[in-house]
């Protein structure tokens, strides 16, 4: 374990992964402070640009997008209440009262503390259980991927919002439909038509790219926010920002909840389907009904407390939302199935080898990630007031940008202009889904666990001569079962216990 | 006048609607499953390649009709004619048909020229009116990139037969 640390340490610690870190963190910072686009968009679009890099240093650069992103999304929610990723909904409850207040720039100073601490325990926390996990699971076989795949699809729909579960069962079936394009493990052709550019099946990041970037894009000029990409942050101006300074008894005052929320943040962060959006409700209400009375009347009005817990919280979900991905290799949200999906595409197999065959690779981007959080605080900080500038760039102009960027990078793959245009088909359509209130995640992780998921069943099925005792032959396949079981009734006994249900479950759709 | 309140709900319901159109996929897909040869040697083995296509399409179709007969709850939150309300449909059309065009002409056109038209007409879609610095926007990006692509990745990019047509006559 040592050898591999430092194995990571040594390819973390290249100039060129530092730059590119840094190149990362700045530019997921500018993509998640636009409403609309969040981290999946934010990686969506980095994955042509890595596909010549190595895999270490093109899952560096993802992660410092993924941080920044998730960052850059709390930055827009404090200056403008436009909160760029689902996951800084919660931090604009008090991080905007704070900045109407004058107080932005002590908001934004918290937000970032709060979240490199967040990201500080998260870290810690990967690095104790992320071993032991791969250790784990390197006994599993067949039979219990399937049943941990099944899992994974099943947790998606437990956290999605109230009425929106078969939704979601219904979106992660499109996405297991639509990975049985192309050829089979057998080398039979389906649903392929007779069209040559279908027999590799549909591109991973043409489907991405057209689900996330294309129809945000497309969704920001249907639906003009009165804020954000199009008013720009000219409702809290760089004067107004304020001093960024916390006393000591503010900083007292948050210590426990930024605790709290870091242990809590990073365990919903592990289950799948959960990710930050629901971990930084939780830890907000938690804090909330934690808080004095006197505290609690602050919530919503610009609470220390409030904002920090949330923020703490998102960043220490998407930490833990690493776990499954590197020890399990199932993706337990949209941002990490678009990682996934970039792993393969550089040749690499995430899951407990890559723990053994690839220690510069996992450790390295364990690494990264805390150096992640290192360089947001340092460079983002100082940087805030001019970074939320770029809020201003309108909108005529951006989205026509977004839209080219993502165009030529699914070209850039593959060179042909018949994924672009089935790159806007597929965009239109998941614009539809959008607006019919169909969550998207659940079909990026269906199609990116669908060809998994076929292949490891179908070494099960032949393993047990065709039976289906496999399911429950094996106490680990078996115990993942029954979790699979209870997770998929939750959302339905709890519905029947409490019809009112949580205002924060409802809000989460799962595309952390 | 009872079918009529119902029809109108069924079709006024994002649940329902969407749950119909991936049901209707699903039957599509279903059908074009029982197409899918069988290996001549491994035909009679426990998955073939028609398995899981048949089951996922069972499976969609039994939870879609499960989404549409089940009644609906918070109809007022779900209703397509409030979700759309206020959409800015031209300029979305405009931009998709004109990424539909940049596809198509891509070959045509060549990287840059093509990318500067698209950007162009993008800015103008979208009511940029200052139409001088929209060229210049439009040509630096799409400069700025090809210069990225081919000079510093050495990513072949075709310059495109209209300009192989001025050029080399």
């Amino acid at each position: 374990m040592l050898d591999g640390i430092l194995q990571g340490l040594s390819t973390a610690f290249l100039p060129i992964n530092i730059l590119l870190l840094f190149v990362g963190c700045f530019a997921g910072t500018f993509i998640g402070m636009l409403p609309g686009l969040g981290p999946v968009s934010a990686i969506a679009l980095m994955i042509p640009i890595t596909y010549g890099f190595d895999p270490s240093s093109g899952l560096i650069l993802m992660a410092g997008v993924y941080y920044g992103a998730v960052f850059g999304g709390s930055t827009s929610a404090i200056l403008i209440n436009a909160p760029g990723v689902s996951g800084a909904v919660a931090t604009a409850f008090d991080g905007y009262p704070m900045a109407q207040r004058g107080e932005a720039g002590k908001a934004l100073a918290l937000a970032a503390y709060s979240s490199f601490a967040g990201g500080t325990i998260g870290a810690v926390f990967l690095l104790v259980f992320v071993p032991i996990l791969a250790k784990v699971s390197l006994s599993f076989q067949s039979a219990d991927y399937f049943a941990l795949m099944v899992f994974g699809l099943s947790a998606i729909t437990a956290f999605s919002g109230k009425g929106q579960v078969l939704k979601a069962v219904l979106m992660a079936l499109l996405g297991l439909m639509l990975a049985t394009v192309g050829e089979d493990p057998s080398g039979i052709q389906r649903f392929t038509f007779g069209i040559a550019d279908l027999y590799d099946g549909i591109s991973f990041l043409l489907l991405s790219m057209a689900t996330f970037a294309i129809a945000e894009a497309l969704m920001v000029i249907l639906r003009p926010r009165p804020s954000g990409l199009e008013a720009g942050s000219s409702d809290v101006s760089f004067k107004a920002l304020g001093s960024m300074k916390l006393s000591k008894e503010e900083i007292k005052d948050v210590a426990p909840a930024v605790a709290r929320s870091s242990v809590l943040g990073f365990f919903v962060g592990i289950l799948p389907g959960a990710g930050a959006t629901i971990a930084s409700f939780l830890a907000y209400g938690m804090e909330r009904n934690l808080a004095s009375v006197k505290e609690k009347l602050r919530f919503g009005k610009g609470s220390l407390r409030g904002l920090a817990a949330p923020e703490t919280a998102n960043n220490a979900a998407s930490t833990g939302s690493f776990v499954p991905l590197l020890t399990l290799g199932i993706p337990g949200s949209a941002t990490t199935a678009i990682m996934l999906g970039a792993l393969l595409s550089y040749g690499v197999q995430p899951g407990p080898r890559l723990y053994i065959d690839n220690p510069a690779v996992f450790w390295s981007v364990i690494i990264s990630m805390y150096l992640g959080n290192i360089i947001l605080l340092i460079l983002n900080l100082p940087l805030i007031p001019y970074i939320s500038k770029l809020l201003d760039i309108p909108r005529q102009f951006l989205t026509p940008i977004i839209l080219f960027l993502s165009l030529i990078g699914v070209y850039l793959v593959s060179f042909n202009t018949v994924d672009l245009g089935m790159m806007v088909f597929i965009g239109v359509i998941a614009v539809v889904f959008r607006v019919l209130n169909f969550p998207l995640a659940p079909l990026l992780l269906g199609f990116i666990l669908g060809g998994m998921l076929e292949e490891n069943l179908r070494r099960a099925l032949l393993i047990s001569d065709g039976s289906l005792e496999f399911l429950w032959q094996r106490p680990i396949t078996a115990t993942i079962i029954v979790i699979t079981i209870a997770t998929l009734l939750m959302p339905i006994l709890s519905s029947l216990k409490n019809k009112k249900g949580s205002p924060a479950l409802e809000t989460a759709n799962g595309d952390d | 006048m009872l079918l009529k309140i119902i029809t109108m709900n069924f079709i006024n319901n994002k649940d329902k609607v969407g749950s119909s159109f991936i049901l209707l996929f699903a039957l599509i897909y279903l059908n074009a499953a029982f197409d899918i040869s069988i290996h001549q040697v491994l035909g009679n083995e426990v998955m073939t390649a028609r398995t899981l296509p048949i089951y996922l399409s069972i499976i969609t179709i039994v939870v879609c009709l499960l989404q549409i007969f089940i009644p609906a709850r918070g109809e007022a939150d779900e209703t397509i004619s409030d979700a759309i309300a206020g959409f800015q449909w031209k300029p979305c059309l405009l931009l998709t048909a004109s990424m539909l065009l940049y596809s198509l002409t891509f070959k045509f056109f060549g990287f840059f020229i093509g990318t500067f038209l698209f950007l162009f007409i993008g800015f103008a879609i979208l009511k940029e009116k200052r139409y001088l610095l929209s060229a210049a926007v439009a040509a630096g990006v799409a400069g700025f990139m090809w210069v990225v692509l081919t000079q510093m990745f050495d990513i072949y990019l075709d310059s495109g037969d209209l300009f192989r047509l001025l050029v080399e006559g």
